[in-house]
């Protein structure tokens, strides 16, 4: 078994992870939503490039772009149709309302991707080569993945520290008052963040595909782990998330490789429950 | 004259609960205006009312004569109305510094972020000193000079506090005053409309102000200890 190799798919996974689970943070920290969603949001954009690009043998480059098109008009649907009657709620009750808005959505693009799309499973090939330095070999793919969601998490970084907008969506997140008082639209707010979510969770989806296949299928369990994230990262803390991400994404293919598929992801589920008793408070305490 | 602030007939309240009834005032350029009254008045609510927060069921909000009600906040907040709440409000995990800035975020204070910052260290040199420290850990004193020196950061016309002393030791209270004092000597244009449940506070800062209960102004004039109104309403409705 290598090691180095194992270590490197870890980090590709963890970072898909991040990317998936910074958008929930954003929008359950921003909204007071937990996007139960968001990982169908995912196989959307997926299943839409596949089925236009194999079905209907658009150019690739076409296909994606339209396939984050479709992830983006689903992002806004949910927030400003779906979401209406939680945000007239607040606290609790929205965050329970907002379970069942966004749990009834991942159930009907669920079952209707599968049914309408069952064999669109996508795959990204990139050109083939290997690097190698000193004695760690590297796909092209795995370098193409890793250094993309990098990018994407760096620039996410830098806008939301850097920005106005993102100290706007910081601002939010801490305070909606105190947002209010200083004049900050809650409402644009709150949809580029469902927009942004909606964003780079379709470009994981991608990043997903140069690596593996993804299925129309897979959206619950990306939910499931991108939840996982921000559980372990503290939810709200976006650094947090990005940790939590790489650190769940070893974890997990160091068990699959060690104990088999079914009883890594059973004890992938025992590491959240002791890092979450451990660290109640996200594994980076609270902090941006 | 012009007034700054005029409010006319104004009722308002949260959904079919009405708390406001017919209220009338105005605050003038350059003047401290004072709002007394006990708890439950429905002061906070009529401060809340002319930024936004809260929508009138009738009646006019005027600022520079021009109508403001239903506006939303972040409009009233840009055409220069800034409150400052009695439970601060701040970001706590952002830096004082961030929180500042935070304030100006309306597309007319940025054009004046330097000079306001610099306004904001002037009259509250803690502040400066405390730049890089995140707003959550500073005293509660530190934090409602945080909180008003983030509303002068939005470059504000008009000044709404609600209950600036609440919660601080005595010695604070008189600084904070104090440093209110400071303010209107260096923004002579500056309207500032203060509630407060304590007529001591204010009767040193304010030559008028207006008394409120059970959601109606029912005194308005001169503030001092002397005046004999006051000594009334200081007897019978608990304004101390």
């Amino acid at each position: 078994m290598d090691i180095i190799s194992l270590i490197f798919d870890g980090v590709i996974l963890g970072l898909i992870f991040s990317l998936i689970a910074s958008g929930l943070t954003l929008i359950y920290g921003l909204g007071n939503v937990l996007n139960l969603a968001h990982g169908e949001l995912l196989v959307l954009s997926t299943v839409t490039t596949a089925v236009l690009s194999q079905l209907l043998g658009l150019p690739l480059i076409l296909a994606l772009l339209l396939g984050v098109i479709v992830t983006l008009l689903a992002s806004a649907f949910l927030d400003k149709i779906l979401l209406i009657p939680a945000y007239r709620l607040v606290g609790e009750d929205r965050i329970i309302l907002g379970l069942y808005m966004t749990l009834a959505l991942a159930y009907s693009l669920h079952g209707g991707l599968i049914t309408a799309f069952p064999n669109a499973y996508l795959t990204i090939n990139v050109p083939f080569f290997v690097i190698e330095i000193a004695w760690i070999t590297l796909r092209s793919s795995q370098l193409i993945a890793a250094l993309a969601s990098f990018a994407i998490l760096v620039s996410l970084y830098l806008f939301l520290k850097r920005t106005w907008h993102g100290m706007a969506i910081r601002s939010l997140t801490q305070n909606e008052i105190g947002a209010m008082l200083v004049g900050i639209p809650i409402k644009k707010y709150r949809l580029m963040v469902f927009i942004i979510g909606g964003l780079i969770v379709s470009l994981a989806g991608f990043i997903r595909s140069v690596v593996a296949t993804v299925g129309p299928e897979s959206g619950v369990e990306f939910t499931i782990l991108g939840l996982l994230v921000c559980v372990i990262g503290g939810v709200r803390s976006i650094s947090g998330t990005i940790f939590a991400g790489i650190l769940t994404g070893l974890v997990y293919t160091f068990l699959i490789a060690m104990i088999g598929t079914y009883l890594a992801y059973v004890m992938l589920l025992v590491f959240v429950m002791i890092t979450v008793l451990v660290r109640p408070q996200g594994i980076l305490g609270e902090r941006w | 004259m012009r007034n700054l602030l005029k409010v006319e007939n104004l009722d308002a309240g949260y959904g079919p609960v009405q708390i406001l009834w017919d209220v009338s005032l105005y605050v003038d350029y350059g003047e401290i205006v004072a709002l007394l009254g006990p708890n439950g008045a429905g002061k906070t609510t009529l401060l809340k009312t002319i930024v936004g927060i809260i929508k009138p069921k009738k009646g006019t909000i005027l600022l520079d004569n021009i109508p403001i009600n239903g506006q939303p906040c972040e409009k009233i907040v840009d055409l220069g109305i800034t409150l400052v709440l009695a439970e601060k409000e701040l970001f706590p995990l952002l830096t004082v510094e961030e929180n500042l800035l935070l304030g100006a975020f309306n597309k007319r204070a940025r054009k004046r972020i330097e000079e306001n910052l610099e306004l904001v260290y002037t009259i509250f040199p803690k502040l400066k000193e405390r730049a890089k420290q995140k707003a959550g850990s500073m005293s509660g004193g530190e934090q409602q000079m945080l909180a008003i020196g983030r509303a002068l950061m939005s470059d504000p016309k008009l000044l709404l506090f609600d209950e600036p002393s609440a919660g601080l030791a005595p010695l604070y209270a008189k600084i904070l005053y104090n440093s209110l004092r400071n303010l209107m000597e260096m923004k002579e244009s500056l309207g500032i409309l203060i509630v407060e449940q304590r007529v001591m506070h204010v009767e040193q800062l304010c030559e008028r102000g207006y008394i409120m209960t059970n959601g109606r102004i029912v005194y308005q004039g001169e503030i001092t200890a002397s005046s004999q109104a006051l000594e009334f309403f200081r007897k019978y409705l608990g304004v101390r």
